[in-house]
């Protein structure tokens, strides 16, 4: 089934629903008769249309991450940096949730692949290169809050105690 | 910030003790010191030995359990022995004691040790030994040259007299007031002085004598009896003023020692094989001669006047009547320990059919024994070990592993690839273990039969003495001596300057075993002017088919000789004999046999080595430096050492500044087996300061005389280098200091101040690390160091520092500090830290952890790790690791013994005391139950619903 068949245009459903000679009982917005009628009235002007849509929807996806990315960071930026259990249960929700879709790529654009969308390369690029945005982002916010082991200090207790190569005799001295 | 102090004291003093775990990890023991004078009190409920001991102490001890009934500890005299013992003299309610070689005088209620008065004498030593004698209202003192009458009701003084110089003198009181003798050895004369009970002089004369010696002589009751010229003289002081002559008796034998008895006018002299009683009125009659030879002799004289005389030799006693010439007791075995040290001293209790002794040891054991006559059988009722409170070095051992762990060890020790020989072996393990376990339990149940069995047919005197003498061996409930889960249980193991060595259990002070070396040893005395036996652990614990072994180097004669024993048993391995040793250490690796050598270098620099090294060690030696300071000309030289040739290379050398004005109050280098867990310190911006954490670091401490300052040199062992010098102006003793990871704490007296600070002084490399995975102290410093330094105010006196140690040296270091009124205190390295903050940045806040500067160092009475338990005059604080990261092992050694825990970070690695164990099984097993019969329930209902 494809997008064509549904649109809902106030003064075709308003006929309809009152048509109740109709065969069958129609969701609203969903019309046989302009089906019927109109594909082929329209059949150049709505693939048109329909290419359009799918495109835009599929844009609307891929675009999706990169513009929760305002949101996200005014988000973090209220959670605060102390590390108590609310801020650190929202930056692994922002960490895990990207982190998930980044995984689930080639799902998330199942539906819209169409041959009139052609290639969903650039949009999987875009939709990846947001997702690592978040994540990036939510890193970021872990390294603020300084949870993240960059720092020399970090790795000091793994620095191994120095082998001595000369020993030294420091008994007590007697007179 | 006012809050932000309180929460960092908050969290840091955590660690203190509840009110439960009182007495749970800690002990201790109270002395009284090596007894030198002892009285017997039998008046009131108790009976009681009343004693003065050479650490300058009045005590009074339970005749019957050998408790301290009441102790009074006076002025500490730290190192040194004192040059005169504390004497004393008691009439019937009150004791007049002299403490201090003279200086002081002070007067004690007998029973409860109520102090009555005091009087100070002299702020110097008394040039002779000092005497006292009380009457019924008055205590007369002769210290100083000088005859004081004190009142006894307040310890006012009544009057003085000035007397000849003398370095012997000795009073006794008569009607008319006061009989004073003194004798001087380089005018070869002796004087007497009467003083009336005003102060009036009645009589004063000068004898002359061919020659006197203060060593032979005694005083008996009007008589001074002394040896010289090979003739014994008695002088009687009381005889009329002109009349006043010596008479002599020439013997035959030579008299190593006169001493007085309890009988006025009678005196004993030891000859070289015998001891005689002489009564001195009749022509020094020999009165009666002891049968046999007599470490210590003793009279005794009871109620209707009869006399009897008491003598020790080894583990034996003998008791004679006197005027009879009967003998009640004879060689009657009161000990079943054969190696005792002589007796210095025999006290006799007396009594009718049960008599009492007390034998003191020249190793300053105090044993109390009772003797029926009648049975003719003596048993050990009490002993104190007063040996322990001069303790010349101390060593905490890990006790050996455990029959199974032992078992287990050997398991994982055979080397087997086939899977099935492998599983017979542990198959045949376990049956191993199982066929030990009813072997110990059988041996276990035959011991018990006997005993009963001993109990019906032996008398109740048997009984009695077995009762006693299992009370004195039934220590920390007859556990064997085995490693525990924790490794918290050890063995200290003490040598004395009174000349025994000691092993002790840690977890209730008990004797393990004691072995006696000799009275007549020295310590060896170190350049910072402390005496010393040092203790050497050659081979720990941790190798089950090997001994452990340690040695102990002690001096007799001048010549040193080191002792190898098995710390576990006592037991002597070796014994050799060094002469002019300047330095006893061990070689900091080992041979095949797991055992560190001991090398010594005596003066000449000459190298030896105990046992000879195999030439496959040798070879895979590392480099061994040493550095040497000279006493005399301050020069400090550095030596490298040859294994070879077993020679010494000079390789540096260079002279202390200020040499000659300045003594050393402390050399302290850091023993090979300490561990340093961080390698750096995060600052507030997350970056590191790394630490200079040099194995072969010196820290020198002089402290200048003319011009006070305390000089502290870091220099490096190998190549000389001072890394780096502090000058601390105006600074006096005492000072202590603590050498230990990338730091130096010292402890001092400022003039400036007028008070106790403790410095602090840090070394880091910067925040690049230059000696990553080796130290070589050749490679130069690619940077010059950060030295960060902080001094602290310390509201109370010092006494000892020590600094805590664990096993991988993670857990934070503290700083234990003994104050003068008798607590250990605890300063954590997060107090005294010279990277504290000036004022707390939000940064800082953020990150937490930093506790901001301040001056003084709270003295927090929950960080007293002995709480209410008092110590007195501590000589040392020794640390060891345990097997939990947490804990450090603390003993404090003085006058009192006392042994705990230290856990510095807190408890982290265990869980906590009161840890519910039961409530949480309860809980865990009451979920299981339920979740079970909940499914039960929960599927009946599914399966009625489904027919409904």
């Amino acid at each position: 089934m494809s997008l064509s068949q549904w649109r809902i245009d106030s003064s075709h459903a308003s006929r309809a629903a009152r048509t109740a000679d109709s065969a069958a009982y129609s969701p609203p917005g969903f019309s046989n008769v302009g089906q019927t009628v109109q594909h082929h009235v329209e059949a150049e002007q709505s693939s048109d249309q329909q290419e359009h849509l799918m495109k835009k929807r599929a844009w609307d996806v891929a675009m999706g991450p990169g513009k929760s990315l305002p949101m996200n960071m005014f988000m973090m930026y209220m959670a605060g940096r102390s590390i108590s259990i609310f801020p650190i249960m929202m930056v692994a929700m922002m960490l895990w949730r990207p982190l998930k879709a980044l995984f689930s790529v080639n799902s998330t654009f199942k539906p819209l692949e169409h041959e009139s969308t052609g290639s969903l390369l650039p949009h999987k690029l875009v939709f990846l290169l947001g997702n690592c945005g978040v994540v990036a982002l939510a890193i970021y916010k872990i390294h603020t809050m300084g949870l993240l082991p960059n720092y020399d200090s970090d790795w000091l207790e793994f620095v191994p105690e120095a082998r001595r190569i000369q020993y030294t005799l420091v008994g007590d001295l007697f007179v | 910030m006012k809050i932000h102090l309180l929460l960092a004291g908050l969290a840091i003093g955590a660690s203190a003790l509840y009110e439960d775990q009182v007495g749970k990890f800690d002990w201790r023991q109270q002395y009284v010191g090596c007894p030198t004078q002892v009285q017997i009190d039998r008046r009131g409920k108790l009976d009681r030995y009343i004693v003065s001991t050479a650490e300058n102490v009045v005590a009074s001890l339970s005749m019957n359990t050998g408790d301290i009934v009441w102790r009074k500890v006076q002025e500490d005299v730290g190192n040194k022995e004192l040059k005169h013992p504390l004497v004393f003299s008691g009439q019937k309610n009150v004791i007049c004691s002299l403490s201090e070689s003279g200086k002081m005088v002070r007067l004690w209620a007998k029973r409860d040790g109520g102090f009555v008065g005091q009087q100070l004498l002299g702020t110097v030593e008394s040039s002779h030994a000092p005497f006292v004698t009380t009457t019924a209202d008055t205590c007369l003192v002769l210290s100083h040259n000088r005859a004081i009458a004190l009142s006894l009701k307040d310890a006012s003084k009544l009057w003085e007299v000035e007397l000849r110089k003398s370095d012997w003198v000795a009073a006794r009181a008569f009607d008319g007031g006061f009989a004073i003798v003194g004798g001087l050895k380089e005018n070869n004369e002796v004087h007497v002085k009467w003083v009336d009970t005003k102060g009036m002089q009645t009589l004063n004369k000068i004898l002359d004598v061919n020659s006197f010696n203060p060593q032979k002589v005694a005083f008996t009751g009007s008589h001074l009896v002394g040896f010289w010229d090979s003739t014994v003289y008695a002088l009687n002081i009381l005889s009329d003023g002109p009349d006043i002559k010596i008479e002599a008796k020439g013997v035959e034998e030579t008299v190593f020692e006169t001493f007085a008895l309890t009988s006025e006018n009678f005196v004993a002299i030891r000859t070289k094989s015998r001891v005689h009683i002489l009564d001195v009125i009749k022509g020094f009659s020999k009165v009666f001669s002891l049968p046999s030879e007599a470490e210590a002799v003793s009279e005794y004289v009871n109620k209707e006047g009869k006399r009897f005389l008491a003598s020790v030799h080894g583990n034996r006693l003998s008791l004679y009547h006197v005027d009879g010439d009967k003998e009640l007791l004879k060689d009657v075995v009161f000990d079943s320990e054969l190696k005792r040290a002589p007796a210095k001293q025999l006290i006799i209790g007396g009594g009718d059919k049960e008599w009492e002794f007390l034998v003191i040891g020249a190793d300053c054991r105090t044993d109390h024994v009772v003797a029926d006559i009648t049975v003719k059988k003596a048993a050990l009722e009490w002993t104190r070990e007063e040996g322990l409170t001069r303790i010349g070095s101390v060593e905490l051992l890990d006790l050996p592993l455990s029959e199974s762990q032992a078992a287990i060890e050997t398991e994982f020790a055979v080397d087997e690839k086939n899977i099935l020989a492998s599983f017979a072996h542990r198959i045949f393990s376990q049956l191993d273990q199982f066929k030990k376990l009813i072997a110990r339990s059988a041996d276990m149940a035959l011991e018990l039969a006997l005993n009963m069995k001993q109990m019906k047919s032996g008398s109740f005197s048997d009984l009695l003495n077995s009762v006693r003498q299992s009370a004195r061996k039934s220590h920390s409930g007859g556990q064997p001596l085995e490693r525990d889960v924790f490794n918290l249980r050890k063995l200290i193991v003490a040598t004395s300057l009174g000349g025994s060595i000691y092993a002790l259990d840690n977890q209730d002070g008990a004797v393990v075993w004691r072995r006696y070396i000799g009275a007549d040893i020295q310590g060896f005395e170190t350049i910072e002017g402390k005496t010393k036996i040092p203790i050497l652990v050659q081979r720990t614990t941790a190798f089950y088919n090997f001994d452990a072994q340690i040695v102990v180097a002690y001096k007799r004669n001048g010549i040193g000789h080191l002792l190898f024993l098995n710390p576990v048993n006592g037991k002597e391995v070796d014994h050799q004999t060094v002469d002019n040793a300047r330095r006893i250490d061990l070689l900091p690796f080992v041979d095949g046999d797991h055992l560190h050598h001991v090398i010594t270098v005596d003066r000449t620099n000459q190298v030896s080595i105990y046992p000879k090294l195999s030439a496959d060690a040798i070879e895979k030696a590392p480099p061994v430096h040493l550095f040497d300071v000279n006493g005399v000309n301050g020069k400090v030289t550095g030596y490298k050492l040859d294994l070879t040739t077993n020679r010494l290379t000079e390789t540096w050398a260079h002279q202390l500044p200020h040499w000659e004005d300045s003594t050393v109050v402390a050399i302290a280098g850091k023993p090979a087996s300490e561990r340093t867990h961080s390698q750096g310190r995060v600052l507030a911006d997350r970056s590191v300061l790394y630490k200079y954490v040099n194995p072969n670091l010196i820290a020198v401490g002089l402290l200048a005389k003319s011009a006070p300052q305390l000089n502290i040199h870091l220099f490096d062992s190998v190549t000389g280098q001072i890394v780096h010098s502090a000058r601390l102006p105006k600074v006096t003793a005492p000072v202590y200091m603590v050498h230990c990871e990338n730091w130096v704490a010292y402890a001092y007296w400022t003039e400036k101040g007028r008070r106790t600070e403790i410095g602090i002084l840090e070394l880091f490399e910067g925040d690049e690390q230059q000696h990553v995975e080796t130290f070589d102290s050749e490679e130069p410093l690619k940077r010059p160091l950060h030295v960060e330094q902080a001094s602290f105010i310390f509201s109370q006196g010092i006494s000892s520092m020590a600094v805590t140690e664990t096993e991988q040296g993670a857990s934070n270091r503290a700083i234990l500090v003994s104050l003068p009124f008798g607590n250990i205190f605890e300063v954590n390295r997060r107090i005294l830290d010279p990277l504290r903050p000036m004022e707390l940045t939000p940064e800082m806040r953020e990150e937490g952890g930093f506790i901001p500067y301040m001056p003084e160092i709270p003295i927090a009475t929950e960080e007293m790790l002995n709480y209410n338990q008092t110590v007195h005059h501590v000589n040392g604080i020794k640390t060891a690791p345990s097997g939990l990261e947490s804990t450090s092992l603390v003993f404090v050694y003085g006058l009192d013994l006392f042994y705990t825990r230290a856990t510095p970070s807190g408890n982290f690695d265990v869980l906590k005391d009161d840890f519910d164990h039961i409530l949480i099984c309860i809980v865990l097993a009451a979920l299981f139950i339920g979740s079970y019969v909940c499914r039960k329930l929960a599927r009946n209902k599914a399966l009625q619903q489904q027919w409904a």
